[in-house]
């Protein structure tokens, strides 16, 4: 009596890993770009806050320390989940 | 003479012969500073710059005669994203290392106004970025505030004070700044604001 090999299946396993992680990189960094404030322009590590000097009434700038991820990053981030979503469906060549 | 022609007679020969007040623009409260602005790909770049020394030296009577020079350290400038500001303090842009001061030095006053204690004027000037100097026309206004240096610093320190407020544009390619480089990105035009208090101590 002979056992015959399982059946291949539909999808290589690092392929489905592979699309999910590209899928939880989106997620997070579309996450973490809202949760960090929405910045719809540059990366930011400090914000600008104006103040104002009671007597001469010079409005001012201090800054103060906040990681605020900009649109340049959230591009980057998706631009690498799609790469990663997109190497699932490389397929290797066949030697003949 | 009697006493009180004798004061009113000392009083105008000393108004007379006043001489204009040396007002001093590195401000202890760290409040000076000069805004740029300038359009980029994303969103406006909004700076400062924060090391304001310099001498304006103004007399009320005449503000007309006003003379100064203002200096902001290169190396003070900043914006909010610190990669950016190592780029913009790098040789491609404003090179802080190799000129380390941005200058602008009064000429003139025209059409100056006075209304109280706020003076406005047309102010023409020499500007001086990254080793290149060029003249400068911009509005201006001068105030005077009396007797205020007490109030911004602590009880005793008798003195005046002399609020300068002025906007101008310049073009970085004037100044060697990357010309006709990246205009797509960062804009060619670049808005400086100045709103800066200098403080003259009486003795």
């Amino acid at each position: 009596m002979t056992t015959s090999p399982p059946p291949p299946s539909g999808t290589p396993a690092w392929r489905v890993l592979f699309r999910m992680l590209a899928a939880f990189l989106a997620l997070f960094a579309f996450a973490f770009w809202a949760a960090a404030g929405w910045n719809k322009g540059w990366t930011k590590n400090q914000i600008a806050i104006p103040q104002t000097d009671e007597i001469t009434g010079i409005e001012f700038i201090t800054y103060q320390d906040h990681f605020a991820p900009g649109l340049e990053l959230l591009s980057a981030a998706f631009f690498f989940s799609i790469a990663l979503f997109g190497i699932t469906f490389l397929r290797r060549k066949n030697k003949s | 003479m009697k006493l009180p022609a004798l004061l009113a007679s000392l009083a105008l020969a000393a108004s007379v012969t006043a001489a204009p007040t040396s007002f001093d623009f590195k401000d202890p409260k760290g409040v000076n500073a000069v805004q740029f602005h300038l359009d980029s790909l994303l969103e406006p770049i909004a700076g400062t710059a924060g090391g304001v020394t310099g001498t304006v030296s103004f007399d009320p009577e005449a503000p007309a005669a006003t003379t100064g020079k203002i200096v902001v350290a290169a190396s003070s400038l900043k914006v909010p994203n610190s990669t950016m500001t190592e780029h913009l303090l790098g040789d491609g842009w404003i090179d802080a290392a190799g000129h380390p001061e941005i200058t602008f030095e009064l000429v003139k006053l025209d059409n100056v106004k006075t209304a109280g204690t706020t003076t406005t004027a047309d102010a023409t000037g020499k500007f001086t970025l990254k080793g290149v100097t060029k003249d400068v026309s911009l509005p201006v206004k001068l105030t005077y505030l009396p007797n205020a240096l007490e109030k911004r610093t602590k009880p005793g320190n008798k003195g005046d004070l002399l609020v300068v407020r002025g906007e101008f544009t310049i073009l970085r390619a004037d100044y060697g700044i990357k010309p006709g480089q990246n205009e797509d990105k960062v804009a060619n035009e670049i808005k400086l604001t100045l709103a800066i208090v200098g403080s003259a101590p009486k003795a």
